[in-house]
């Protein structure tokens, strides 16, 4: 057994699993469940026995104490989300996340890394500012549609999230909303009124 | 309870899922097609890849643009770089590197496949003054200085002065039983300072099931300030490869690849050449095969998981481990990879059942004779650098190293008499030292330091993305530590839990003088 917040619980999966098991919340953005684990966002941070650990790509062990919730974890997750608002405007749950761990836009100021809006698909609107670069949108669009619309282009802070050289309604896209659905920020929204 | 189940990195898996990823795939790789000029469209039609994909990969990639580069290494920066630049850009458009691995002969420049250096014998101002006037300069050909101050050397044993085996005496190996038993009866470990022994890295791969296994050695290396591996990929490629084989025979691995940089052409040519003699001799036994595949221009390729997925031919961003190589490596198969220098020490460590005890620590910046020098580990940086380098120049004083790259440490000259080991200078990585005088200071190598970071960082992370981008803007300590602490805690790969280390280093040393 290990315990997650004092709670006795088996060690299963990765830490985010046995967290969850323990009935414990643990913020987690560009992880999505059947897809494994992204390893990117670095919102599921815990302690486990006083290190910090990134619980989706982390394996869980017995014996190990792990804690959701902390001085040092909340003010990595202020830092983080701080980060975020950086270079992006995150809405959605994630923009919620961020307001939750107490994060302003106070501490880094605010240089966007992409600002490139796409209203030409029917269905889909596209708005890089609410872009975290979680790639839910990818993998949903690659094991629900089995389509390949995007993909992330560049590198470092120019990388962004992209669809080839034209627009959004060029693309192999069959409007079938996965990616809306999966997308955490509001970077991709459905167009009002758009049958999904 | 069950074991968590591994996941391949996200992108494999889609290729995976889509059918796409084919066992045999044609020679070459989408880096490769692109790294030979090929349109996107075509590569993605050669590849079965989508051309939005391709266009990822093609902007990943760096060194994919051929234009004349610059070096900007650490050793570079601080012996004129900036002025080599300038010069450069009064000809045409340049692009940067980082680095050459002509660290020992700073500044130096790409051209073509050709790296050109000042001559030791001139000054850099007049180097550059005599430019387009007297000759064209001369491209450097030679291999780095090299010299021991060890016992027995072992890197270095066929490169050093004098050093006279015959090459093809290194494929002279026992069976996979024995070579595995001597490599864990020596205590063998990465020269890097890896944590994992490597002969439990070997039998994890050979305990892997799997209907082929994998050698990989590992030559980007992309840290300013260690160029061993190159030396050894042009000098001694036969001792890397008797290492390969060697770990092929002990972990029942059939194909073998060796990464080179792009920015080491030379390098690239002298390993085929060998491979090619080996494989003319009947060396490899007929069950293991090698071939060189030249990287595109990405720091981050340094890291294992990241390395892998560019020899995959995709965008070469790290993965969350584990799963590990050894277990789940190039195409979803075992896969052992180590730096050229852990290769090329695997032969002796055979023959010998010991660790060596040695390291080579390439020397760059203010010291009389830069080069590549084996030492007995633990030797102070101090004796290191003057008896290995000669001391500093004439009229110039030590202000401070900078030892394992830009992820490793910063030793003020206070504290030179630090014995070079990874238990005494825990980060110290490669070991690498690029030692700078008193006209460097602290806040130009923090600088620096940022600089890189926010240049190398591949962006697949939040924390070393957006977090390397705000590091030089920083004035304040007690909110610089903030963000170290927060880079350090949640990126996604030993780069960006590592550039906070040298970083800290400065803080701790040099206070508010690394601020402004």
């Amino acid at each position: 057994m290990s315990t997650v917040n004092g709670k006795h619980v088996a060690a299963q999966g990765t830490w985010l699993d046995t967290c969850r098991a323990a009935g414990a919340d643990v913020p987690a953005l560009c992880h999505h469940d059947p897809l494994g684990p992204g390893g990117r966002c670095g919102a599921c941070m815990i302690e486990v026995d006083g290190r910090m650990v990134r619980a989706c790509a982390t394996p869980a062990n017995e014996g190990r104490d792990a804690v959701t919730d902390g001085p040092a974890l909340r003010e990595y997750r202020r830092d983080l989300g701080e980060l975020m608002l950086s270079e992006g405007a995150p809405a959605g749950d994630a923009g919620k996340l961020v307001a939750a761990w107490g994060a302003d836009g106070s501490r880094y100021g605010h240089a966007p890394r992409d600002d490139r809006h796409d209203a030409s698909h029917p269905a889909v609107r596209f708005d890089a500012r609410h872009c975290i670069l979680c790639r839910r949108c990818l993998e949903a669009c690659a094991f629900v549609a089995g389509e390949f619309v995007f993909a992330i282009e560049g590198r470092g802070a120019g990388t962004r999230l992209a669809w080839g050289g034209g627009p959004l309604a060029d693309t192999s896209c069959v409007s079938c909303g996965a990616c809306v659905t999966a997308c955490p920020s509001g970077a991709l929204t459905a167009k009002p009124g758009a049958d999904r | 309870m069950p074991e968590p189940q591994p996941h391949p990195p996200a992108a494999v898996r889609l290729l995976e899922r889509a059918g796409r990823l084919v066992p045999e795939p044609p020679p070459g790789s989408a880096v490769t097609d692109l790294a030979a000029g090929l349109p996107v469209a075509e590569v993605a039609e050669r590849r079965g890849l989508p051309e939005a994909t391709v266009r990822g990969i093609a902007t990943f990639y760096a060194q994919l643009d051929r234009r004349a580069s610059a070096c900007e290494g650490t050793a570079c920066r601080f012996a004129g770089g900036a002025a080599l630049r300038e010069k450069l850009e009064s000809v045409g458009p340049v692009a940067a590197v980082r680095c050459l691995g002509h660290c020992y002969a700073a500044p130096a420049f790409r051209s073509g496949d050709k790296v050109f250096t000042c001559p030791p014998s001139e000054s850099l101002a007049n180097w550059l003054d005599e430019w387009g006037e007297g000759p064209s300069p001369m491209p450097d050909l030679k291999p780095a200085p090299c010299s021991s101050l060890a016992a027995e050397p072992v890197v270095l044993r066929d490169v050093l002065p004098g050093a006279a085996r015959d090459p093809f005496a290194a494929y002279d190996l026992p069976a996979g039983d024995a070579i595995l038993d001597a490599v864990a009866a020596a205590g063998m470990r990465g020269r890097g300072g890896a944590v994992v022994a490597t002969a439990d890295k070997w039998r994890l791969a050979r305990a892997t099931p799997a209907a082929r296994r994998w050698v990989v050695a590992n030559g980007d290396e992309g840290d300013p300030g260690s160029y061993v591996g190159r030396l050894l990929l042009e000098e001694a490629p036969h001792a890397v490869l008797a290492g390969m084989l060697a770990c092929a025979r002990a972990t029942g691995a059939t194909r073998g690849i060796v990464h080179v940089r792009v920015e080491y052409p030379r390098a690239a040519r002298r390993m085929r050449e060998a491979i090619a003699a080996a494989a003319a001799r009947g060396a490899f036994g007929g069950t293991f095969g090698v071939e060189v595949v030249v990287g595109a221009g990405a720091y981050v390729c340094g890291e294992e998981s990241a390395l892998l997925r560019s020899l995959e031919g995709l965008r070469g961003e790290p993965a969350p481990e584990p799963p590990y190589a050894a277990e789940r490596g190039l195409f979803g198969e075992p896969t052992v990879v180590h730096s050229i220098e852990t290769f090329a020490a695997v032969p002796w460590t055979v023959a010998n059942r010991r660790a060596s005890g040695t390291k080579a620590v390439c020397l760059s910046g203010a010291v009389k004779r830069p080069g590549v020098v084996e030492v007995p580990l633990g030797m102070p940086l101090a004796e290191v650098l003057e008896r290995g380098g000669g001391g500093a120049p004439d009229g110039r004083a030590w202000s401070m190293a900078l030892v394992g790259g830009p992820t490793g440490r910063v030793l003020p000259a206070s504290r030179f008499a630090t014995p070079l080991s990874w238990d005494a200078l825990p980060g110290m990585g490669h070991a690498g030292v690029v030692v700078l005088d008193d006209t460097v200071t602290p806040r130009a190598l923090a600088e620096h330091l940022f600089a890189f970071a926010a240049a190398e960082s591949c962006g697949a992370c939040t924390p070393c993305r957006a977090g390397t981008a705000r590091l030089a803007a920083m004035r304040d300590r007690a909110a610089l530590e903030r963000l170290l602490g927060t880079i350090a805690a949640g990126s996604l790969c030993g780069f960006g839990r590592g550039v906070p280390s040298p970083i800290r280093d400065l803080l701790e040393h040099f206070g508010e003088e690394t601020l402004r």
